[in-house]
């Protein structure tokens, strides 16, 4: 009965959390499908490649602005500036699966006249789009969590927690080798 | 009496899609299909005839017609793939593939239950059997209903009844067999009238959907690129946007 009661409780928190993220996200999914059907023209900057957008990019998910701003701006600026930069950053991966999504339906769609056709194929390139939507999500998750500025910050944590887990195997070791030292 | 009404309701249908079929002349169109029709409407009437005049012989022929009914059951599959895939030789390569996959998965259950059956076969062995048989044809209805979507295949109403009313048909069946099967003769009645509704139900899709033929629109164009082409460009395409989202993370 216990376990019934325990994996109900795991399932409907993944639900929860998947309804939460969908709500929380949705206003990100219709801007970024407005702006790929050219309704928003605003949108010119989220293409590849342009010094602009790259500028852009490294400026939404940088920590610099936030370090200014705890430094400079009072609470209710730094919510607003927080929660600006989730949307966007949000926006942004919004638009990455799109344009993944729209290069798999034009490519199902020159495909399916192809004579020499290889399922194989097909199904390595089904697996690369499933790998980079499933990065897309994950990224989605930690910017809606933490927000767009903690990626670097959680990089160094868990660099930092890394390095202490090597070193702390490394005492553990040492210590191993020295004990059998003692005893022979 | 209600297996009386459902057996004549499904009789008169089956006679008024054939009818429809020689008036409007959409048995050239679709022969396969109405070939089944045809022999579903026949078995029906032998069916109903015997269990009227000789019913100790029912339960042999029932078995006997479902068996060859199964058979003729992947003729409709096959004749939507043919009529579907037409114009689209990579979609049908990728169709095989998938079959082939779902056979080899599925078919296996089949030849477990069949060895069963070689030291004897119960009553309940037959209905898993069947169940198993009617499972691989639905994987086969379910992975060429995904391919058609994921290829943005075009269909005609036409199609797109023929492939529902034998899907829902097909899903209500095994689930019937699966409850049989496990119940055993407790749940029989109840079964039996489910089967004979969900036939009825798919008699009553295939009359709304082919009352009127209806030609396949939007086919493919016939401008045709290299696959390796269409692959390099694709995976060029998918790269860059890989490395842009790579490019935000740490």
């Amino acid at each position: 009965m216990t376990e019934y009661a325990l994996i109900a409780a795991v399932a409907m928190s993944v639900v929860l959390f998947v309804a939460l993220f969908r709500r929380a996200t949705q206003d990100a999914r219709e801007e970024a499908q407005a702006g790929c059907r050219g309704l928003n023209d605003s949108d010119e900057w989220w293409g590849f490649g342009s010094d602009v957008s790259r500028e852009v990019l490294r400026q939404i998910f940088s920590q610099d602005d936030e370090y200014f701003l705890n430094e400079e701006a009072g609470p209710g600026t730094k919510i607003v500036f927080r929660r600006e930069r989730k949307r966007l950053a949000l926006r942004w991966i919004e638009r990455r699966k799109l344009e993944a999504a729209a290069v798999m339906r034009s490519h199902r769609q020159a495909a399916r006249v192809a004579e020499d056709l290889q399922p194989s194929v097909e199904m390595k390139l089904l697996l690369r789009h499933v790998k980079l939507k499933v990065m897309c999500e994950a990224l989605a998750v930690v910017v809606w969590l933490a927000g767009p500025q903690s990626l670097h910050g959680l990089a160094q944590r868990a660099d930092e927690i890394s390095h202490g887990a090597q070193r702390l195997r490394q005492a553990v070791r040492n210590r191993g080798a020295a004990s059998a030292q003692q005893a022979q | 009496m209600f297996d009386y009404s459902v057996w004549a309701v499904a009789i008169v249908l089956e006679l008024a899609l054939v009818a429809r079929s020689v008036r409007g002349d959409y048995f050239k169109r679709y022969p396969i299909f109405y070939s089944y029709i045809s022999f579903v409407f026949l078995q029906s009437v032998v069916r109903l005839a015997i269990y009227r005049l000789e019913p100790d012989w029912y339960r042999s022929v029932y078995w006997f017609t479902e068996f060859v009914g199964i058979i003729a059951g992947c003729s409709v599959v096959f004749e939507f793939c043919c009529l579907c895939f037409k114009g689209y030789p990579g979609v049908v390569k990728m169709a095989r593939a998938a079959l082939l996959v779902a056979f080899l998965f599925t078919f296996s259950k089949v030849l477990f239950t069949a060895a069963e059956g070689a030291e004897g076969w119960t009553p309940a062995l037959t209905v898993l059997l069947v169940r198993d048989i009617r499972f691989v044809q639905v994987a086969a209805t379910l992975i060429l209903v995904a391919v058609v979507l994921v290829y943005g295949i075009p269909m005609s109403r036409n199609l797109k009844g023929i492939i529902i009313g034998y899907g829902l048909y097909l899903s209500l069946v095994v689930l019937n067999l699966t409850y049989l099967g496990v119940f055993g003769e407790r749940v029989q009645f109840i079964v039996m009238k489910i089967q004979a509704c969900s036939y009825l139900a798919a008699l009553l899709v295939w009359n709304v959907a082919l009352w009127s033929y209806q030609p396949i629109e939007g086919r493919a164009a016939a401008e045709q690129k290299s696959y390796s082409a269409i692959c390099d460009e694709t995976n060029e395409q998918l790269a860059r946007t890989k490395n842009s989202v790579e490019s935000v993370l740490p």
